[in-house]
């Protein structure tokens, strides 16, 4: 077994006292300087700092890949010969989605092509090697390939400054897991120097209180039922294999968009905008529009960069078909390097490829069977939860004949199953009352000792309520 | 989120600022509420230890005080047995008192409190060693987590700093989350977790150990130095494999330089007195250690500290016995808690100590000279 990078520490999560630090220390900088330069810089620094702390070698490889584009896409900008741009927008692919390769998809690839190349050889077993995944490759190739594709479209300018570039890539509230952000968002917002907003500090509070509220409160709690029973599904009953999985697409929508969350809170509060990255997901009333509000910055990033690309429904049917069953087959392989994943992108492009295809009954439509239909693509999104969440394609396999026919076995105790009912309840619950109640208007109108009150009232429940064992966030894996 | 902000930036402010005054009030307004909660919120281990005072019959006749070390090295079982072999049914009832991460300052606090409550021993057996008696006082974070209320902390300020200034934060200005078991054990009922799923009783895959160990456990080492708690105590730890070199290193850099702290001596003197004053005979005993962790105790700290207990023993009439090396290294699971075959032995060299004392009737002269 190889090993490379030797170093590994752990990641500064958000809801961690070092965070918290950091940030303090970031901010008041950030603040009192009165040069943008200044800013941006302190910044950086921080973003540096941030991934460093978990890992001090590979933050070179973050500034590698940072300083490579910003240079290939000045190259790009500066070509005249159509040529000559598609060269060097193939290189910066090659490196970016090399480098990806290489850390992610080795071991998978040697798997793959070992029973093929062992009997050349006299080893039995595969040398695989032991990498240590880059916190966040996956977000920060997609942002770079979006900028160097998007220079390469004329659609943007190539950035001048490299200060703006690195920052967008390495902004850290957003550099372990996203939101992706797209640089024709994100670099006109560094140009001006910003007048401290207390308005935008407030909205930045509530929403990383928000996260952290999902993150520590139900998905950490979450995690302490999913994750025995996906460690040995074969020991556990129908009913908690069913139970333990709609926890877990729970806990996932928790984990996530409560990480977002808090970034999306965090750069508010440095007087910087992310994209939105959930909307109310659960809701969906079919597997459509759940992707429209699932990952919202990846989803589109794969409509754009991907679907659209290979023709996406411009040609014919099968055409459409075929190039929904590839971007959803790469979207899933984007997670992970394993079946499981690649079973679960392949899962979700034919779910999407059916809805395409077979259009509901019209009686299906009436809007009193509204609730059957986000039920129905709940349920199947709790399917694909198995693939997600199961550690192989045969754990999966145990967990579907399970969940399908009825199987006795180890049944949760009747005081879980009700703190769990109530978590699901509390979810769905808050989901409905932010499509059905203008929140932000009554957080506005609200007096201020309640909305102070609201807001000290959150922090506290959410130390109270986070267990010992708050883990790293789920996506920081991917 | 997409939010689009109405600014207001003023509103905004005075929700923020009057967010923090909330917040900060509701750290220490709960910490208030803790400092006067019943001891079982935040010491459940010294409220069973004191209910078990209360309620034992016949009274209790010889009480232990210490840490760990006397926790897993005294078996009552063995001492009682030992005792009757030799003189019959006319054995006084022994009640074993030490806590994790005792020390002097819990040893007064338990004395204090079961004296209250009318339990009077004829006997106290007060661990002593140096390591209880350094600067800084190590295990003295136990107990500002434990009893220590703001009075205390003003007090123990200077060591507490030196000895742990995070864990003193943490407790006084972050008790909602430092002490978010016990809240949530008080009003539940019950500690977390709540959603504990246990193993499946037939064999599968292995399972990931993600399962918590038992609030319970945690609540009581809370507070304690990394380490200090995993001989002898929880469940968990009789099944590592006895190591009599672990630990030392972690003794060493707490022993090195040693400095005799000169209020932890003065707790001790205040607990001698106070079992003059009540009539209880006490006697100060240094468990038994590992050769490691003896190798720690040279000249500059044997010192200091025989010179201490010499001089307490004379004014207080409490004679010092000394079994650090009076066992084998293969009794120990670590450098300084003795496994079941050391605690065995060890029962009995003290039986062997008490018997004389309750028995005979003997004088302080005759218990002097069955020292070790």
């Amino acid at each position: 077994m190889l090993e490379w990078p030797a170093f590994e520490g752990a990641a500064v999560l958000f809801h961690s006292i070092e965070f918290l630090q950091l940030f303090v220390v970031t901010f008041a900088l950030y603040w009192s300087l009165r040069s943008q330069r200044l800013r941006l810089g302190t910044l950086l620094l921080a973003s540096v700092y941030f991934y460093a702390r978990w890992n001090p070698f590979l933050v070179f490889l973050l500034i590698f890949t940072a300083l490579f584009d910003f240079w290939i896409a000045r190259g790009i900008e500066r070509a005249q010969s159509p040529s000559v741009r598609r060269a060097l927008l193939v290189l910066s692919l090659c490196v970016t989605l090399g480098l990806l390769g290489f850390f992610k998809y080795t071991n998978f690839l040697l798997g793959l092509v070992w029973p093929v190349i062992r009997p050349l050889g006299t080893a039995s077993d595969p040398p695989f090697f032991k990498l240590i995944l880059p916190l966040g490759i996956s977000f920060y190739t997609f942002e770079t390939i979006s900028y160097v594709v998007d220079v390469y479209r004329r659609r943007i300018p190539a950035e001048r400054r490299l200060l703006h570039y690195m920052l967008f890539l390495m902004f850290f509230p957003h550099l372990i897991a996203g939101p992706i952000v797209r640089p024709g968002d994100f670099l006109p917002q560094l140009e001006k120097l910003r007048r401290f907003d207390w308005s935008r500090v407030e909205l930045g509070a509530r929403l990383f209180l928000l996260g952290l509220l999902k993150k520590a409160v139900l998905a950490d709690q979450l995690a302490q039922v999913v994750d025995p029973v996906y460690a040995a599904p074969g020991g556990f009953g129908s009913a908690t294999l069913w139970a333990a999985t709609v926890a877990y697409a729970l806990q996932l929508y928790c984990d996530f968009s409560g990480y977002s969350d808090m970034a999306i809170g965090c750069a508010h509060t440095f007087g910087l905008r992310l994209p939105m990255n959930f909307n109310l997901p659960y809701l969906s009333q079919n597997v459509a529009e759940f992707w429209r509000r699932w990952h919202i910055s990846l989803s589109t990033w794969l409509r754009d960069y991907l679907y659209i690309p290979l023709g996406g429904n411009r040609g014919s049917h099968l055409a459409t078909c075929r190039n929904i069953l590839l971007t959803m087959l790469l979207g899933g392989l984007w997670h992970g390097a394993g079946w499981t994943f690649l079973c679960w992108g392949l899962y979700h492009g034919i779910l999407l490829v059916v809805h395409r295809t077979l259009p509901l009954p019209r009686w299906l439509g009436l809007p009193v069977l509204v609730p059957l239909r986000v039920a129905g693509t709940f349920v199947l999104w709790c399917f694909g939860m198995v693939f997600f969440r199961a550690r192989s394609i045969g754990d999966a396999g145990v967990v579907f004949s399970r969940m399908l026919l009825p199987t006795r076995g180890a049944e949760l105790a009747p005081s879980v199953a009700l703190v769990l009912g109530a978590i699901v309840l509390v979810v769905f619950m808050a989901s409905l009352a932010a499509r059905w109640v203008d929140l932000e208007a009554i957080a506005r109108r609200a007096p201020v000792p309640v909305a102070a009150g609201a807001l000290a009232l959150g922090l506290l429940l959410a130390q109270i309520l986070s267990p010992d064992a708050g883990g790293a966030f789920i996506y920081f894996q991917f | 989120m997409g939010v689009e902000t109405k600014a207001n930036p003023q509103r905004s402010a005075r929700i923020l600022l009057l967010a923090g005054v909330f917040f900060v009030c509701g750290q220490l307004g709960f910490g208030a509420f803790l400092d006067t909660a019943p001891l079982a919120v935040r010491f459940p281990e010294a409220a069973a230890a004191l209910e078990r005072a209360r309620t034992q019959h016949p009274r209790p006749d010889i009480v232990f005080f210490g840490s760990s070390r006397f926790m897993a090295a005294i078996v009552p079982a063995e001492i009682d047995n030992r005792l009757r072999a030799a003189h019959g049914e006319h054995v006084p009832a022994l009640l074993p008192m030490a806590v994790l991460g005792g020390d002097f300052v819990s040893t007064e606090f338990l004395l204090d409190r079961m004296l209250a409550q009318g339990v009077q021993p004829r006997v106290a057996v007060i661990e002593v060693s140096p390591d209880l008696l350094g600067r800084p006082p190590h295990l003295l974070s136990a107990q500002l987590e434990r009893l220590f209320r703001w009075r205390d902390v003003l007090h123990w300020l200077p060591e507490l700093f030196e000895a742990d200034w995070s864990a003193l934060l943490n407790a006084r200005l972050l008790p909602v989350y430092h002490y978010r078991k016990e809240l949530l054990g008080w009003l539940v009922g019950r500690p977390p977790p709540y959603l504990f799923v246990p193993a499946p009783a037939f064999p599968v895959a292995p399972v990931a150990p993600l399962v918590q160990p038992a609030a319970s456990a945690q609540t009581l080492q809370r507070g304690l130095p990394t380490g200090i708690a995993s001989a002898g105590d929880s469940p968990a730890a009789t099944e590592v494999p006895d190591d009599p070199t672990h630990g030392v290193d972690r003794w060493a850099r707490w022993l090195r330089p040693f400095h005799l702290s000169e209020r932890c001596a003065e707790v001790l003197e205040r607990i001698l007195a106070r079992c003059k004053k009540e009539e209880i005979t006490c006697i100060l005993v240094e468990p038994p250690v590992a050769s490691g962790h003896r190798g720690l105790y040279g000249e500059d700290v044997a010192t200091p500290y025989r010179r201490l207990l010499g001089r307490l023993g004379r004014d207080y009439d409490a004679p010092y016995f000394d079994f650090a090396d009076r066992l084998p290294d293969t009794s120990f699971r670590d450098d300084s808690h003795v496994n079941h075959r050391g605690a065995t032995t060890f029962s009995a060299l003290l039986a062997d100590l008490l018997e004389p004392l309750w028995l005979r009737g003997e004088t302080q002269d005759s218990i002097d000279s069955l020292a070790p």
